[in-house]
């Protein structure tokens, strides 16, 4: 499990807590801290591209290990001044903070998914632990709303100390939906839907509280999803519940069983890349999930403080086009039934 | 042993990270002021920084260099929030006061202004609104120094002493600018305010949030006193300005007040353009149901006020229903093609409650006896000037009588006042402020001196 941590622990808990901080609260971007904010996603893809290319040395457990253990000790020397402190916009040194933390995210990132590879690629199971346990670290940032990126330190500390699973055993062979392009849109819908509370609560740290909901849904909706996959019923289904809550402006969109949903169809709809054999040579990867989950956690910030735009309140009906696509194309493709043998 | 070292290195990096021990007072500040008679008592909030901690503090008001110990009531711990109840001494005088913590290392932690000790509410209030600030600090090399609204703030604050209301709302944009000079600067001038100060976030204010938060608090709140309760909002993020989870806490805690008279000030108008855009109808209804007399706004930098229809008022100050002002800037460019004033200038809004009705709460523009329909008061023509040897000079361009004004006279021992009536004295550092009760007619110029009390 402490290598489904390590890899997902990027896409689910670093980039989102960026997302929210400067949604939130904004970045002023003719101050140097601005500008450090511009460039930390360009410069976490560019060292992600670069650790997929090369980055496979880092399998090797000598280099790990020590790569995890500072960057652990990094994490907790950047968030020392953040604990208690709101997140300032204007401070250049709180930039390059979460910056550090992020190239940590990627590092480990990398190490935990080229581990998840060596045990015989994504398994449901752990990958529904891993949400969960997530779940709680992000659940952290009611009590500081920062807490969260310091509970990455020991998760790194955990990876250094853990020594992957080897593959002894064979896959069960089970069907896996393929994760098409239609997947990937739902699930930067889900994103969309899963930021409005958090924008909603702005200073109010019960954000967590759904961030956290949010994604032991998504280990919910793993587990569910290897006894149900995905259906060519359930994708247009879930888009016209999507549309359907998006246009509602009503405030049960605060309630946490929202939460919950919303992340048991993330889980269920990732379930195909969490649940996939090992590629020769190739790390475990959320191939294009990730970009257009952080997408759609941006878009969804966007258009909560857009609202009022007529326009912009029609974009929420997009996830119509999903079924319509869908049916167009002659259903969606479920057949991938793939062996690990 | 994975899971050993994960657990160990988790409480170690927490330990480190959030050592050493101490605490941040959330809860009175200067914008969200405890209000309460001398006896009662009333609640801070202490956020720490290791949860289950509990710190061992003594409390005290302090004022004009006089210290007031307060008597812990009460005290509960939840996670890493303490709240503390503290009994207000029966001996401290009216005023504002600010509150110190010192903990067990001697450390003292301050709140300027933020516990403000005076006698329940009466039926007849006065009160200020202002919103859209000048720019001020920004002066400097590091932007601490005087700036160019520093003189004109002053000069506001002053001409508000002197009207002395009850109450003071500000009702956002703070800081054009958002630095934290200017956050700085804002706490400074507000200090001398005598009356409470209840004050809310605009947009501006979300350059630099943690700036005002700060200075200032949280971002929407509530401040009760007595039968009275203001209801600030936060319409500053965004243009849905008003988040479902916002709404709710508004509809709720209306209702917990249902016998409270109700003053609702938030940053953008309900109404016409740039206002809020997301559950109007719904605000508006709530607002009727709980008879809200008024509802502030700023934003525009000009005056307009709306009924609940959303209709421009252009007839006349008094009709039934909520009232929705929107109140000129008190230092921010003027827009005068929004504004329905006789004149456009910088100013406040003087209003007067009378139980749960609104009284008067426009100015009189154009001079003809009548309040209009929505000017609010200019700033800048209440000119008030110290005098050498004890005296002050107060030059009146106003159109109306200031009925009641508390005037502030300095002297380096205790005098009397030739005119007026004395309503105390007050030591602060080697002055001592002698408060005037006054009348200053319309375009008038009143000049009161100190002299020696006849034997």
């Amino acid at each position: 499990m402490i290598s489904h941590l390590l890899w997902l622990q990027l896409p689910f808990l670093y980039l989102p807590m960026l997302i929210i901080g400067l949604a939130i609260y904004g970045a002023d971007f003719e101050h140097p801290s601005g500008r450090v904010y511009l460039w930390t996603p360009l410069v976490l893809a560019v060292l992600h591209v670069v650790l997929r290319a090369w980055g496979r040395v880092l399998a090797r457990r000598e280099l790990a290990t020590p790569i995890l253990i500072v960057g652990a000790a990094l994490i907790a020397f950047a968030y020392r001044p953040l604990h208690m402190h709101w997140w300032d916009e204007r401070s250049t040194m709180q930039a390059l903070r979460i910056l550090a933390i992020g190239v940590c995210s990627v590092l480990a990132s990398h190490i935990g998914a080229l581990r998840v590879q060596v045990e015989g690629g994504p398994r449901a199971a752990r990958a529904a632990c891993a949400f969960i346990a997530l779940a709680l670290l992000a659940l952290s940032g009611m009590l500081y709303p920062l807490l969260p990126l310091l509970t990455l330190a020991p998760l790194l500390a955990a990876g250094a100390a853990s020594t992957p699973v080897t593959c002894d055993e064979q896959r069960s062979f089970r069907p896996v939906a393929r994760f098409g392009g239609w997947h990937r849109f739902a699930v930067m819908l889900v994103a969309i839907e899963f930021s409005l509370p958090l924008w909603d609560f702005q200073t109010d740290p019960r954000w967590a509280l759904f961030f956290g909901l949010g994604l032991l849904g998504a280990g919910i909706g793993v587990f569910w999803a290897r006894r149900a996959p995905l259906s060519a019923v359930a994708l247009p289904a879930l888009a016209i519940c999507f549309a359907f809550v998006s246009a509602l402006d009503s405030s049960w969109v605060v309630y946490p069983g929202r939460a919950v949903i919303l992340g048991t169809a993330a889980g269920w709809l990732c379930f195909p890349l969490l649940d996939a054999p090992a590629q020769e040579g190739h790390p475990a990867r959320l191939s294009w999930c990730t970009p257009l989950w952080v997408l759609g956690l941006l878009l969804g910030f966007v258009l909560s403080a857009n609202r009022a735009f007529l326009g912009l309140r029609l974009i929420l009906w997009l996830p119509l086009l999903i079924p319509l696509v869908a049916l167009l194309r002659g259903s969606i493709d479920h057949s991938g039934r793939r062996s690990a043998a | 042993m994975t899971r050993a070292i994960a657990i160990l290195t988790a409480i170690a990096a927490f330990l480190w990270a959030a050592l050493p021990l101490r605490f941040d007072v959330r809860g009175p500040r200067l914008g969200i002021p405890a209000l309460l008679a001398p006896g009662e008592s009333f609640n801070a909030e202490l956020f720490l920084s290791h949860p289950g901690w509990r710190p061992s503090l003594e409390a005290r008001l302090e004022r004009d260099g006089v210290s007031y110990p307060l008597e812990l009531l009460d005290d509960e711990l939840s996670w890493n929030r303490l709240e503390l109840e503290f009994r207000t001494p029966n001996e401290a005088p009216h005023g504002g006061y600010d509150l110190v913590l010192v903990d067990d290392a001697g450390t003292e932690h301050r709140r300027d202004r933020s516990v403000f000790l005076s006698p329940p509410p009466a039926h007849d209030l006065r009160l200020v609104q202002l919103a859209d600030l000048p720019t001020f600090g920004g002066g400097g090399a590091d932007g601490f120094g005087e700036g160019p609204g520093d003189a004109e703030m002053r000069r506001i604050v002053r001409e508000i002493n002197l009207i002395r209301p009850d109450y003071v709302l500000i009702s956002g944009d703070v800081a054009y600018v958002g630095g934290w000079f200017h956050y700085y600067k804002l706490h400074e001038h507000l200090l001398d305010l005598e009356s409470p100060l209840i004050c809310v976030l605009g947009n501006h204010e979300y350059k630099g949030l943690a700036g005002y938060l700060e200075t200032m608090g949280a971002p929407r709140h509530i401040v009760d006193h007595g039968d009275l309760s203001f209801f600030s909002l936060n319409t500053g993020h965004g243009r849905d300005q008003l988040t479902a989870s916002q709404f709710d806490w508004l509809e709720t805690s209306l209702e917990l007040r249902t016998d409270q008279r109700c003053v609702v000030q938030m940053h953008h108008p309900l109404f016409w353009k740039r206002n809020v855009f997301v559950r109007v109808d719904e605000m508006v209804e709530l607002f009727a149901e709980h008879e809200v007399p008024i509802v502030l706004s700023g934003h525009w930098h000009a005056d307009n006020v709306f009924d609940e229809t959303g209709v421009s008022r252009t007839d006349g100050p008094d009709f039934a229903g909520t009232k929705y002002v929107t109140t000129t800037a008190a230092g921010a460019t003027l827009h005068p093609e929004v504004s329905t004033a006789f004149e456009s200038y910088h100013g406040y809004r003087v209003f007067e409650l009378h139980g749960g009705e609104l009284g008067r709460y426009t100015y009189d523009g154009d001079a003809d006896g009548h309040p209009d329909a929505s000017s609010s008061h200019p700033a800048h023509r209440m000119l008030i000037e110290d005098l050498p040897g004890g005296g002050l000079r107060i030059k009146s361009s106003w159109n109306e009588d200031l009925r009641g004004a508390t005037a502030t006279v300095r002297a380096d021992r205790e005098l009397v006042p030739d005119k007026g009536k004395l309503l105390r004295r007050r030591t602060r550092g080697s002055e001592i402020l002698h408060e005037v009760l006054i009348d200053v007619p319309a375009g008038s110029e009143v000049v009161i001196q100190l002299v020696e009390e006849a034997l």
